[in-house]
């Protein structure tokens, strides 16, 4: 009779729970709905599906493509959840992504698209506006670098040859102050330029309070952050009367400084990080100090061409051993960052040979000081003049080696490249029936993109399909496929309107139904620029 | 007995469960090179509308089709030049056959389930698959069950996969 009893138990919960239960979870619902443009920007979202389901994985990218943190929460039946970002939302484009597990424990992924504001669909910036920000963008992070390394190599020097010099303070002070203050000015602008790179707006982004918000966001925000505090340190120690104080606050500021190289940027981030980190703030520190000696030695040279021998050599000396140190520091982390032979031909492999370049002639003119003009000027004391002007060179080169670290800065490294491959904005994929697909994405920027395809028979001539829909995914930073259905636009040509896509390189499905039994899937992969 | 009871409501638990809104075969092993009845089991609509069309397309190697008439739907047969011709018995060839079959201008609701029937003679090809491809259409969308899964793939990877016959040694 109990074996019955449970025969019956199950059977009966197999009819009532067999109902609901189907092959995959389907997204039946979500809020907002895919594509949805919103004015203000909502508190909560939720998606909601046909059966009960598991999230694995939620994610919320924004504009510029960096993720927002969110809370999941299940709906009290299980059949879908809602979902709450940690920070209200800026203007721009949004993708929700998703990744789920159905009860057949079938994993099911997708992605819904957003945007809050009401400009999402309007032309994104020109071209010329976007590339003035980019050029805006280096020659701030040039001025920024240099600043930064004569302020804080300059407060070291004086802090580490005190004793040889100690009136040098005096007409050196005050300059040093004044560089650290523009050095932390231009962190500041540094945080909106590197927002309107992140969302392609082009100048006029700066006026706008999100592209301020984004760039703080970012990395390069929190290193900017970083430089801003050790460089006021820095200004603070050296507008002080001159004590134990000021020069804690001098070594402090300058440290920090030094210390937000490693908060952002290509070389932070490189692998191995136990070799790229510690290169990396080797190879900033040595050319601070190089660097930071230029104005202390000028000053002393101008004031007295015969008192400051001794400091010259003392700092010939030590330039000496650090030279060869941050060039090895500098060589170890190129390598890293290109990575193999092969890719030395590439545009941050000339921009790192030029800089190699002007290192050289820098090392060329530091030689010539040393082995040169030092005799000649404990020979006869009023040569300084010479050796201020060979310093004098040795600057402007510093500074244009700096205009090259700039712009690496903006370049993608080889060793980010080589998953990606040569993608392009647009491919032609060839299937094995001898169809070929030719799939182009304008403008091929971040933000707001269409895609044309165009379909041909293996002999080129167009081929007309049913329907074709397209799915974009980037898995490489977690956003699972954003559906897109294409509609026609003539002959073997069809379209997707508008999908938001972040920069970076996505993996495309094209799915084309040729007759009503038989669907074809292409997968191509596209790459979408800054 | 009440073990086997047990094991068999298991089992119809189990079966309950699986796959249920997809177009499938009612028998899904036969012995090749025979005559089969091929029902095409119709649970639900596309995402509750219902079904008014459903469409199979014979695969290679299936013949001597014939469908059965449905009360409230229209039967149509497309005939076409088969891929494989095959011998009639008699020492002729056939080369010419059905190859869509189609039951349109009636209207399956969702909570409602139906089935399609065909009787064809199976190719003589044991151990191996045959998949009939189905479209099915609704008032508003459609279901293609048409993907055919690729070398050393299961039903089971697609979303929407043909409904699927495996062939047995002959008897």
């Amino acid at each position: 009779m109990r074996k019955h009893f449970i025969a019956w138990l199950i059977l009966a919960g197999a009819a009532l729970w067999g109902g609901p239960v189907q092959g995959h979870a389907v997204l039946t619902a979500s809020q907002p709905p895919d594509g949805a443009v919103l004015l203000t920007p909502q508190g909560v979202f939720s998606l909601t599906f046909n059966e009960a389901v598991t999230p694995i994985r939620v994610q919320l990218i924004g504009p510029g493509g960096l993720p927002t943190a969110v809370r999941v929460e299940p709906s009290g039946d299980g059949t879908g959840f809602a979902v709450w970002p940690a920070a209200s939302l800026i203007r721009g484009g949004y993708t929700l992504s998703y990744r789920v597990t159905s009860a057949d424990s079938h994993p099911v992924a997708g992605a819904i698209q957003f945007s809050v504001g009401t400009e999402q669909r309007a032309a994104p910036a020109t071209e010329a506006s976007v590339d003035a920000s980019a050029l805006a963008a280096i020659v701030n992070r040039a001025a920024q670098l240099a600043a930064l390394l004569i302020a804080a190599g300059g407060g070291a020097f004086l802090l580490l040859h005190r004793a040889q010099a100690p009136d040098l303070e005096q007409g050196v002070r005050h300059p040093l102050a004044a560089v650290a203050l523009a050095g932390s000015g231009l962190s500041i602008l540094a945080i909106g330029l590197q927002g309107t790179v992140l969302l392609g707006t082009g100048m006029e982004g700066l006026l706008q309070a999100d592209t301020w918000r984004l760039g703080y966001a970012s990395t390069r925000g929190t290193a900017s952050v970083a430089a801003v505090g050790g460089l006021f340190l820095l200004a603070m120690g050296l507008t002080l009367h001159p004590g134990a104080l000021a020069r804690g606050a001098i070594g402090l500021g300058a440290l920090i400084a030094i210390a937000s190289f490693a908060l952002s940027g290509h070389a932070a981030t490189a692998t191995p990080q136990w070799l790229a980190l510690p290169a990396l703030l080797l190879h900033v520190a040595l050319v601070a100090y190089w660097i930071g000696a230029f104005l202390p030695l000028r000053v002393a040279l101008a004031r007295d061409a015969q008192a400051p021998t001794g400091l010259v050599a003392t700092f010939s000396g030590l330039a000496l051993l650090a030279v060869p140190a941050l060039t090895v520091a500098g060589l170890l982390l190129g390598t890293v960052q290109i990575g193999a032979l092969d890719r030395v031909q590439s545009t941050y492999g000339y921009l790192l040979g030029a800089k190699i370049a002007l290192v050289g002639l820098l090392i060329a003119i530091a030689a010539y000081n040393k082995l040169v003009l030092m005799p000649r000027l404990a020979r006869h004391p009023a040569a300084g003049a010479g050796l201020r002007r060979t310093i004098a060179g040795e600057m402007v080169v510093a500074l244009a080696i700096l205009g090259v670290t700039a712009v690496l800065a903006q370049t993608p490294p080889p060793r980010t490249q080589s998953a990606a491959g040569r993608a392009s904005p647009s491919v032609t994929v060839s299937t094995d029936d001898g169809m070929q697909i030719t799939a182009t994405l304008t403008p091929g920027r971040a933000g707001p993109n269409a895609l044309d395809i165009a379909l041909a028979d293996r002999t080129g001539a167009p081929l007309a399909s049913i329907e074709v829909a397209v799915s974009f995914a980037q898995p490489a930073i977690g956003i699972e496929p954003v559906q897109r259905p294409a509609v026609a636009a003539g002959p073997g040509r069809y379209r997707v309107g508008a999908v938001d896509l972040v920069a970076g390189v996505w993996e495309v499905e094209v799915t084309i139904l040729v007759t009503d039994f038989d669907r074809v899937v292409v997968p191509a992969r596209l790459r979408v620029s800054r | 007995m009440s073990i086997r009871l047990v094991a068999a409501a298991a089992i119809v638990a189990l079966g309950a469960t699986a796959a249920r809104a997809h177009v499938t075969l009612e028998t899904r092993e036969a012995p090749a090179d025979s005559y089969y009845k091929a029902a095409f089991n119709v649970g639900h609509g596309c995402k509750g509308s219902p079904t008014v069309r459903v469409r199979v397309r014979i695969p290679d190697g299936v013949v001597a089709v014939k469908p059965q008439p449905k009360a409230g739907w229209e039967l149509a047969i497309t005939k076409g030049q088969l891929a494989t011709p095959y011998s009639d018995g008699h020492g002729g060839t056939i080369s010419e056959g059905v190859t869509e079959v189609t039951w349109s201008g009636g209207k399956l609701l969702d909570e409602h389930f139906d089935q399609f029937i065909l009787r064809v003679k199976l190719p003589n090809k044991p151990n191996s698959f045959v998949y009939f491809p189905v479209v099915q259409e609704c008032e508003q969308g459609a279901h293609r069950w048409i993907e055919i899964p690729a070398e050393g793939k299961t039903l089971g990877d697609y979303k929407e996969p043909a409904a699927a016959l495996k062939l047995t040694p002959k008897q």
